[in-house]
């Protein structure tokens, strides 16, 4: 799953699955924490970081 | 103690007497443990105490075959906080024992109550390179640590295990038990098991009197007064008398991370999550304070925001049921020592019924700071971006559970997700990981074993998801219906963030800290698990 019109329909799935469930997010790699834990990481300050390289969709 | 109390203590004590001594094997004994102390499961790791596991099949308790004891002990910590009962984790000993040492110093710093039963290796074998000898100090993650060798002391001991556990600050235990004592017969003197001690909170003391109208005093006095609510707080089940305090006094109120639940998160008093994993406007506030009320905490590195928070000479009350905290991490501290609900209606009674005519200033501007915050977010949480970003995962999850969900977050990016992104109502709805990485899936484990009739969701990432895949097998085998959501941003980005800012340039940074691609929904669904498609 990726897209956030699907978190509705992925939840109600997995209540009704009654059994373990377990939903993949595929998320947004540049996301980070809104503010800095340690040395320059989480800043929404200045340049937002980038996607990774390797990065794929399914 | 109150009439009514004392007729039930004596009831209790009478039941007990007229039941005693009871002369039956160790194995019944234990068996007779746990279904005394009301738990529905116990987490183990074989072979040890199967004859006590064997005497538990006829009973409905969940008896769950664990592929590491450090889950084990995780599901045994999610599962005493989602219920409020300890309960036990049993595995081998020797190096078995030391994976269950890294699962107990979560508990230990979450102050979560569970009962660790180890094999003490008999004198036979004692120094003898014997098969799997090795010890394992379990002190410095107990609360207390003792070896049971005779069958005539053995209800005494696990007796004091469950006082230990459920009084004061709650932490694990661990009992090394001779194994021999299992098939050894003797008189079982069942007082020494008091049902009160089943639970925790077991007491809720009262705080001294004359502290607490010096408390209400200073907090009236003071001109920028803030609540912050530890995961204490959520313990004692105080959120409604933190929001009466509030809405009493004006006091704006924020929490910890495992402190969410003390106060609804869309009460206009509620400005959310302070310390290291926090809202930024939140952190300005307590930078702001002259005056912080702590209730059930222990002033830790991530509430204190690595220790800078409050500022120097900041007066400080300090509410908490163990008489060593208050002060411990910070000076100039008025202590009341008691059970949070307990002292805290304390002071809603000394403050009377006179209501403070709306906001001040002070709360004004906190409110206008955090809805300015709101809005800067907006983008992230409502920005419908592919993928998805985790601010709006976050907060719609809440919106498409049940109100009584209960999520359990892991450590890292996503703990601090869970925590600013996710407004959840009062009550017992949401814990975090303590200590390492990869806690929450089994925790939430436990925790679903310990309430069925809710949702439980583990909120994780891939990297916390990888620690203890083999678990999901362990959830399908003992139908244990959770559901994980794994923020799969194939890396540990905390640290891909970190590596990136710190060296630039350096070649083959990907190497420390990314992961190839899995996909986690294809591997659930090969070991029985539901997966969204």
């Amino acid at each position: 799953m990726t897209d956030p019109r699907d978190i509705g329909k992925a939840i109600r799935e997995a209540i009704d699955a009654n059994r373990p469930a377990v939903i993949d997010v595929v998320i947004d790699q540049a996301a980070v924490a809104p503010v800095a834990v340690m040395a320059g990481q989480g800043s929404r300050a200045g340049t937002p970081p980038a996607s990774f390289d390797r990065k794929t969709d399914r | 103690m109150n009439l009514a109390a004392m007729d039930q203590h004596e009831s209790s004590v009478d039941e007990a007497v007229a039941e005693c001594p009871q002369r039956m094997k160790g194995q019944q004994f234990l068996a007779e443990l746990v279904r005394r102390s009301g738990v529905k499961a116990v987490f183990f790791v074989p072979t040890f105490l199967y004859p006590t596991l064997v005497e538990l099949a006829k009973d409905p308790v969940k008896r769950v075959l664990c592929p590491s004891e450090k889950a084990a002990a995780y599901m045994a910590d999610g599962y005493a906080q989602a219920s409020g009962r300890p309960t036990m984790v049993i595995v081998q000993g020797g190096p078995g024992a030391t994976n269950l040492y890294a699962g107990l110093a979560d508990a230990w710093q979450s102050h979560t109550p569970l009962l660790a039963v180890t094999p003490v290796l008999p004198g036979s074998r004692y120094q003898g390179n014997s098969y799997q000898e090795a010890y394992v100090d379990f002190r410095p993650v107990t609360k207390y640590d003792a070896e049971v060798r005779s069958i005539d002391r053995m209800a005494e001991f696990f007796g004091k295990a469950y006082r230990e556990m459920t009084t004061g600050a709650p932490r694990p235990v661990h009992l090394y038990l001779d194994g021999a004592l299992e098939d050894a017969e003797a008189e079982f003197d069942f007082r020494y098991l008091d049902p009160r001690y089943f639970s925790y909170p077991a007491f809720r003391p009262r705080a001294d009197d004359e502290l607490v109208g010096q408390a209400l005093l200073e907090i009236r006095r003071a001109a920028r007064q803030v609540m912050v609510c530890g995961r204490g707080t959520v313990v004692s089940g105080a959120w409604e008398e933190v929001t009466a305090l509030a809405e009493q006094l004006g006091l704006p109120v924020t929490t910890t991370l495992n402190g969410k639940g003390s106060i609804d998160e869309r009460h206009p008093l509620a400005l959310g999550v302070t310390g290291t994993y926090r809202r930024p406007p939140t952190d300005a506030v307590i930078a702001e304070a002259d005056l912080v009320l702590y209730v059930g905490g222990h002033q830790g590195g991530a509430t204190t925001n690595m220790r800078r928070l409050p500022k120097p000479g900041v007066r400080v009350i300090h509410i908490d049921i163990n008489p060593a905290q208050p002060g411990a991490n910070y000076p100039n501290v008025l202590p009341l020592i008691g059970d949070a609900r307990t002292v805290l209606r304390q002071l809603l009674d000394a403050a009377g019924v006179t209501k403070r005519s709306g906001p001040g200033e002070w709360v004004r501007q906190a409110q206008q700071d955090l809805q300015a915050w709101r809005a800067g977010e907006h983008a992230h949480m409502h920005g419908n971006r592919i993928p998805i970003r985790p601010e709006q995962l976050a907060d719609e999850l809440v919106n498409a559970c049940p109100r009584n969900t209960l999520f359990v977050a892991d450590t890292g990016y996503v703990g601090t997700w869970a925590g600013v992104f996710m407004d959840l109502p009062a009550g017992r709805n949401f814990l975090h990981c303590e200590g390492s990485l990869g806690w929450a899936f089994p925790a939430a484990m436990g925790a679903k074993a310990a309430a069925p009739e809710r949702t439980v969701v583990a909120f994780t990432g891939d990297g916390g998801f990888f620690y203890h895949l083999a678990e999901i097998e362990t959830a399908v085998r003992n139908e244990i219906n959770l559901i994980t959501v794994v923020l799969n941003n194939q890396a540990m980005a905390f640290q891909t963030h970190l590596l990136r800012s710190v060296w630039p340039g350096s070649p083959n940074l990907d190497k420390l800290s990314e992961f190839g691609d899995t996909n986690f929904a294809a591997m659930a669904r090969e070991m029985g698990a539901w997966a969204f498609v």
